[in-house]
C-alpha cells in the first residue's frame, strides 16, 4: 500500500467507520473497526437459528449466527445434549460450505462424456421430469432395478430413502461409509441384542481405554468424547481419570492419552482378550453382573484362560507382558472403566473379533447399566408414518461388496446417490468406475461436484443444513432420547437448490400410483411434522405444549426435543435378556502369533482426518489451512514413517517417497515421527480429491487408492490396516 | 473495571483445534492459501502447539493452545514506533490497525510469537466474504494483527448487561475459542473478581504463567497436566 493510500484509509476509517480503499478486501465496507471507542459502538442485532451438523456421525446440535442477513458463524447449541454449546473444527468451518464459491447453484445435466465435467444448467422442472422419466422406465420393466446409494444417513432422511426404495419392485439400498464401524454395531447386536452405538457415561468413569478408536480426532463424536474426557480428567476435584489409547499410530487421541500402547495392527483382539485373561485369572471381574445378567461366561472364561495368556500375546502385539498385566489390573481396580473400539481396528479379518472382545471386556468389568459405564440409546417416540401395504423393505447392503461382483450392475437401470463419495473413498480395486459406467442413469444429490458426482448424468443440488428442514437422531448418543431439528434460517436458499427429501416428494408425485400414495405430504417439513407429532403426544421432555402447532414452532426454536428425565437403561434385548458372551465371533482371533515375515513391506494404516473426516470436509479452505494436530501439515498430505524405519530406508524428513501396494502407488513427502510403529506407515484419509471444488482438488494424496477392497464382508468395505506396501525414496533432480 | 484473563487447562485440552477454527471464523482471519502457508505466513491468533518428548514407544505429548497472553507489561507496546499497540484499561493488549505501519518490531519483541504480519491482502473468494463477522474489522496487507480476547464479545456482553441493568457476570463473556472447546479447557473472565472461575483456576497448584520470569506479567494461565497415579484411589464408591 502506498503511504498516501494508507493515510486515506486512516482518515476514512477514523471518521466514518468505512473502508473503501482498493486494498481493502470485499465486504469490509460493513466492518466496524475495532478502534471505535466503546461508547460509540453500536453492535448489530445478532440472531441465532438452531441447526444440525451433518459432517460426522456425532450429530451435534448447533446455533447458526445470522447478522446483516448473512450466516457468519456457528456455535454449539448450549441446550443440546450432545454438543452442550461446543463444536469441533468441522462444525466451526461450516459457514464456508454455504458460501463456497464452487457450490452447485442449480440442477446440472451432463453434456459431454461421463466424467468430462461438461454440464448444462437446467431448471428444477426439467431435472424432476428427467428423474421421473428415468424412474418410470425402471418401473415399466420388471427386470430393471433402482439402486439408492447413501452414506450412513440418520433421522428421517434415512426413513425417506427407505420408504422411497420400498415403493419400487426391485430396489437395493446400498450404503457406503468408509469409517462406518459396522463391526462394532454387529458386535453390539450379537452380545446385547442392541444394534446401535452405546452411550458412554464418560463423566462418571475413571478409566477409558480406546481400542483403535480415535475418539478425540474424528471417529463418531469428537465433541461428545472431548467433553467426556475433559471431565474425566479435571471435572471432579481430587479425582482424575485415566485415558489409555491402543493403536499403531500416535493419533491426537493417543497423544492426549495418559498412556499409548502401540499394538501391532490386527493384534487388537488378542490384546483385549489378554487383558480379559488377567482379569479372569485374578478374579477381578464383576461377579454380581456376571452371575445375574450374562450367559455363556464359563465357555468364554475357559477359552480366554487357555489361549490368551499375556505371555503369548505380548510378543505378537508388541506390548510388554508387564504393561498388559498392569493395565488390566488398573482397569479392574480403578473403575468405572469403559472400553471403546473403532476405526481401523474394527476392519479387516479380526475386526468383528476385536469389537466383540471389547464388549466382553466391558461386561467382565460390569460396565453395563452402571454409573460411569455403558447405557443403550433410546429412540425418540416419533409417530410412524402411514404404513405401506406393499412394503418390501429394500435390502441394505454395503456398496463395495456389490461392485466387486462381476455382474454387479446388471439390471440396475438407475442409481441415485446421496451423502457419500465412493469414487474417492473406495479403492480402485473395488471396481467402482466400471460399475458406474455400466449403469444407464446416475443422479447425484450433492452441494458440490465431487469425485462421484463428476460421473453422474444429473446433479441435483442439495441445500445446506442452514437452508433446509432436517432432523437427526444422534448416534452414539447419551442414553436419553434425543432428536435434533433444523429449519431454514433464510426465507429461501442462497441458490436454486432443493433438499433431497423434497426432491423425492416431487418425483413421487410425478410417478403417481403407489409411489405417490406412499408420500402423502406436500413438503418434507410436513412429513417431519407428522413424525414429530409423536413427540408432542407424549407430553414430556424438553418441549411440551398444548397444541401440536405450538409444539412444532417451539421445537424448531429450541433445535429439537430431548428427554433428560428418562431413566437410563442397559437392558439387553437378547432372547433371554442376558448379556451373551458370544464365542463364534472370536474364532478368527489369535492364531497368527508371528510378526509379518516380509520385512521389506509395511502395513499401511489409514485413519480419519481431524479436519476432513473421510474427506467430506476437505472442500473448506479454513480446514485446508488448519495445521493437522499431529503432522502440522496444511493444504496437503504426508506419509508418516517411524524414525528407525526411515533411517533404514535412508529416508529423511521431507523426502519424496513412493508408496506401492499390490493395487496402486502414490508419491508423497515423508514425515519422520516417533509416534508410529516401525512396521507401519500411516496416511490420513481426506485428501487427494480429483474433484471437490477449488480448495480440495489435487491437494495431497488419497490413501484409499492403495487399499484392497474386501472380499465379501458385510461389516466393512475397506480394511484400513490390512494392506501391505513398499516404501522407496524418490531421487529428486533439482 | 475488570481485568480480563484466561486459564487454559492443559490436562483437559486434547489438541482438537476447534479453538483455532472458531477464532478464525469469529475474527475474520482469512486463510493464507497453500503457497503463502508453505512460507509460514499463515495467520492464527490462536494456534495449538504440539510438544513431543521421548522415543518410540515411550512418547509423551502435550498440546498447548497459544494465543496472545495480554501482558501486564507488554514488550510489544513499548517497541512500537507509532503507538499502534497499547494496553487498554481492562488489560487487553490492543492493536490499532489503521495506525500500524508494519515495522514488525512488535513481532520481534513478543516472546510468545503471537503477533502476525499480513504479507498479502486477505482474500475471500466470492461469496465467502459473506461469512465475515461485521463485529470485527478486516485487516489489510502490511499491518500486524493479533488476538483481541474477542473484544467485540466483551462489548456485546457489556451492552447486554447494561440493557438488563445489571453488572456483567462471570461467564457472560466467552471468547470464540473458549466457547467452541468441548473439553472446557479454556476459561475466560475477570481476574480481579476473586469469585470468578478464571481467578480460582489461576490460584490452582497446577497453574503457571508462560515465561513469567521475563516480567511480562501474562494474563493467560496454563494449568499443567495432572498425574493420574496419586489422584485416583482404589475403586471409588461414589
Amino acid at each position: 500500500m502506498k503511504r498516501r493510500d494508507f493515510l486515506k484509509t486512516t482518515v476514512v476509517t477514523g471518521t466514518a467507520g468505512v473502508l473503501f480503499d482498493a486494498c481493502a478486501p470485499p465486504g469490509s465496507d460493513q466492518i466496524i473497526p475495532i478502534l471505535i471507542p466503546e461508547e460509540e459502538f453500536i453492535p448489530g442485532v445478532e440472531e441465532f437459528y438452531p441447526t444440525n451438523c451433518v459432517e460426522c456421525p456425532g450429530g451435534c446440535g448447533l446455533l447458526a449466527r445470522k447478522m446483516d442477513g448473512r450466516l457468519v458463524k456457528v456455535e454449539g447449541n448450549p441446550a443440546h445434549p450432545i454438543s452442550r454449546g461446543a463444536s469441533c473444527v468441522r462444525g466451526q468451518a461450516l459457514p464456508q460450505a454455504m458460501y463456497h464459491p464452487d457450490r452447485v447453484r442449480g440442477p446440472l445435466m451432463r453434456e459431454g462424456a461421463r466424467g468430462a465435467g461438461q454440464w448444462r444448467n437446467v431448471s428444477w422442472d426439467d431435472a424432476i421430469e428427467r428423474l421421473v422419466s428415468e424412474l418410470a422406465a425402471v418401473q415399466e420393466d420388471p427386470s430393471n432395478a433402482l439402486a439408492f446409494l447413501t452414506g450412513a444417513l440418520r433421522g428421517h432422511r434415512l426413513d425417506m430413502v427407505r420408504r422411497f426404495t420400498s415403493t419400487f419392485e426391485a430396489t437395493r439400498h446400498l450404503v457406503h461409509e468408509p469409517f462406518g464401524d459396522g463391526a462394532v454395531l454387529r458386535a453390539h447386536a450379537l452380545t446385547t441384542g442392541v444394534e446401535e452405538f452405546f452411550a458412554y457415561d464418560l463423566e462418571n468413569a475413571n478409566y477409558l481405554v480406546t481400542i483403535g478408536a480415535s475418539v478425540l480426532d474424528a471417529s463418531r463424536s469428537p465433541v461428545r468424547f472431548g467433553r467426556g474426557v475433559g471431565h474425566l480428567r479435571q471435572g471432579r476435584p481430587g479425582r482424575r481419570g485415566k485415558l489409555v489409547a491402543v493403536q499403531p499410530r500416535l493419533s491426537t487421541t493417543a497423544a492426549a492419552a495418559d498412556e499409548w500402547l502401540p499394538a501391532r495392527p490386527g493384534s487388537e483382539a488378542s490384546l483385549v482378550l489378554a487383558l480379559a485373561h488377567v482379569i479372569l485369572r485374578d478374579e477381578l471381574y464383576d461377579t454380581g453382573f456376571i452371575e445375574n445378567r450374562t450367559s455363556g461366561f464359563e465357555e468364554f472364561r475357559a477359552r480366554v484362560l487357555a489361549d490368551f495368556d499375556p505371555e503369548l500375546v505380548a510378543g505378537m502385539a508388541g506390548v510388554s507382558v508387564e504393561t498388559l498385566e498392569r493395565v488390566a489390573t488398573e482397569m479392574a481396580m480403578h473403575g468405572p472403566t469403559i472400553v471403546v473400539a473403532g476405526d481401523a481396528a474394527v476392519t479387516g479379518p479380526t475386526g468383528l473379533g476385536t469389537a466383540v472382545a471389547v464388549d466382553h471386556l466391558n461386561a467382565l468389568l460390569g460396565g453395563f447399566g452402571k454409573k460411569g459405564g455403558i447405557f443403550f440409546n433410546q429412540d425418540p417416540p416419533f409417530s410412524e408414518w402411514p404404513s405401506l401395504e406393499t412394503v418390501v423393505p429394500a435390502p441394505e447392503a454395503l456398496f463395495a461388496n456389490l461392485t466387486k461382483e462381476s455382474d454387479a450392475s446388471s439390471g440396475i437401470r438407475a442409481l441415485l446417490i446421496s451423502d457419500t463419495n465412493p469414487v474417492h473413498t473406495l479403492p480402485s480395486s473395488a471396481g467402482i468406475d466400471g460399475f458406474l459406467s455400466e449403469i444407464p442413469f446416475v443422479a447425484c444429490f450433492t452441494s458440490f461436484v465431487d469425485d462421484t458426482a463428476q460421473m453422474a448424468d444429473l446433479i441435483l443440488p442439495e441445500s445446506t443444513p442452514f437452508e433446509r428442514f432436517d432432523d437427526d437422531v444422534p448416534s452414539p448418543s447419551v442414553g436419553i432420547p434425543v432428536a435434533t431439528l433444523s429449519a431454514p434460517m433464510f426465507s429461501r436458499p442462497l441458490y436454486d437448490t432443493m433438499s433431497m427429501p423434497d426432491v423425492l416428494l416431487r418425483v413421487a408425485a410425478g410417478l403417481g400410483g403407489t409411489v405417490a400414495e406412499a408420500f402423502p405430504w406436500a413438503s418434507y417439513e410436513e412429513a417431519l411434522r407428522a413424525a414429530w407429532s409423536g413427540l408432542h403426544a407424549v407430553s414430556r421432555g424438553s418441549v411440551t405444549e398444548s397444541t401440536e402447532r405450538r409444539f412444532w414452532s417451539r421445537a424448531l426454536a429450541a433445535g429439537g426435543w430431548w428427554d433428560e428425565d428418562v431413566a437410563l437403561n442397559a437392558d439387553c434385548l437378547t432372547s433371554d435378556g442376558l448379556y451373551r458372551f458370544e464365542l463364534p465371533a472370536l474364532e478368527s482371533i489369535g492364531l497368527d502369533r508371528t510378526a509379518a515375515g516380509d520385512t521389506s513391506r509395511f502395513t499401511l494404516y489409514v485413519y480419519p482426518s481431524t479436519a476432513f473426516g473421510d474427506g467430506r470436509s476437505a472442500h473448506l479452505p479454513f480446514l485446508q489451512e488448519l495445521a493437522d494436530p499431529m503432522t502440522s501439515v496444511r493444504w496437503g498430505s504426508v506419509v508418516e514413517l517411524n524414525a528407525s524405519t526411515a533411517s533404514e530406508l535412508n529416508i529423511s524428513d521431507g523426502d519424496l517417497v513412493e508408496i506401492t501396494s499390490d493395487t496402486g502407488s502414490l508419491r508423497v513427502r515423508a514425515q519422520i515421527t516417533q509416534g508410529l510403529r516401525p512396521d507401519v506407515v500411516a496416511l490420513s484419509a481426506g485428501q487427494g480429491h480429483g474433484e471437490y471444488g477449488r480448495y480440495a482438488r489435487g491437494r495431497g494424496v488419497n490413501p484409499f487408492s492403495l487399499l484392497q477392497a474386501t472380499t465379501g464382508s458385510d461389516l466393512f468395505e475397506v480394511p484400513l490396516q490390512a494392506t501391505t506396501v513398499r516404501v522407496t525414496r524418490i531421487k529428486e533432480t533439482s | 473495571m475488570p481485568t480480563w484473563g484466561m486459564a487454559i487447562d492443559l490436562d483437559r485440552c486434547n489438541g482438537c483445534e476447534a479453538c483455532v477454527v472458531a477464532c478464525r471464523t469469529e475474527n475474520n482471519v482469512a486463510p493464507a492459501g497453500p503457497e503463502q502457508a508453505a512460507l509460514g505466513r499463515t495467520v492464527e491468533w490462536m494456534r495449538v502447539e504440539r510438544h513431543v518428548k521421548g522415543e518410540f514407544p515411550n512418547v509423551r505429548t502435550r498440546f498447548v493452545p497459544v494465543l496472545c497472553v495480554h501482558c501486564d507489561d507488554a514488550p510489544c507496546v513499548s517497541v512500537c514506533p507509532v503507538s499502534a499497540t497499547y494496553e487498554n484499561p481492562e488489560g487487553l493488549n490492543a492493536q490499532i490497525h489503521p495506525r500500524c505501519i508494519g515495522t514488525r518490531a512488535c513481532a520481534q519483541a513478543c516472546p510468545y510469537t503471537v503477533r502476525y504480519f499480513n504479507w498479502g491482502t486477505p482474500k475471500w473468494d466470492a461469496p465467502l466474504e459473506q461469512t465475515i463477522n461485521p463485529d470485527v474489522a478486516v485487516r489489510w496487507k502490511g499491518i500486524m494483527e493479533k488476538c483481541t480476547f474477542c473484544v467485540q464479545r466483551i462489548r456485546r456482553a457489556k451492552d447486554n448487561a447494561r440493557e438488563d441493568d445489571r453488572p456483567i457476570a462471570d461467564g457472560d463473556v466467552q471468547p470464540a475459542c473458549a466457547q467452541a472447546c468441548s473439553a472446557e479447557a479454556i476459561v475466560f473472565g475477570d481476574l480481579d473478581d476473586p469469585e470468578s472461575a478464571v481467578s480460582k483456576l489461576s490460584e490452582s497448584a497446577r497453574a503457571e504463567r508462560p515465561l513469567e520470569e521475563l516480567g511480562t506479567g501474562p494474563r493467560v494461565f496454563y494449568l499443567k497436566e495432572g498425574d493420574w497415579r496419586g489422584s485416583v484411589g482404589p475403586q471409588s464408591s461414589d
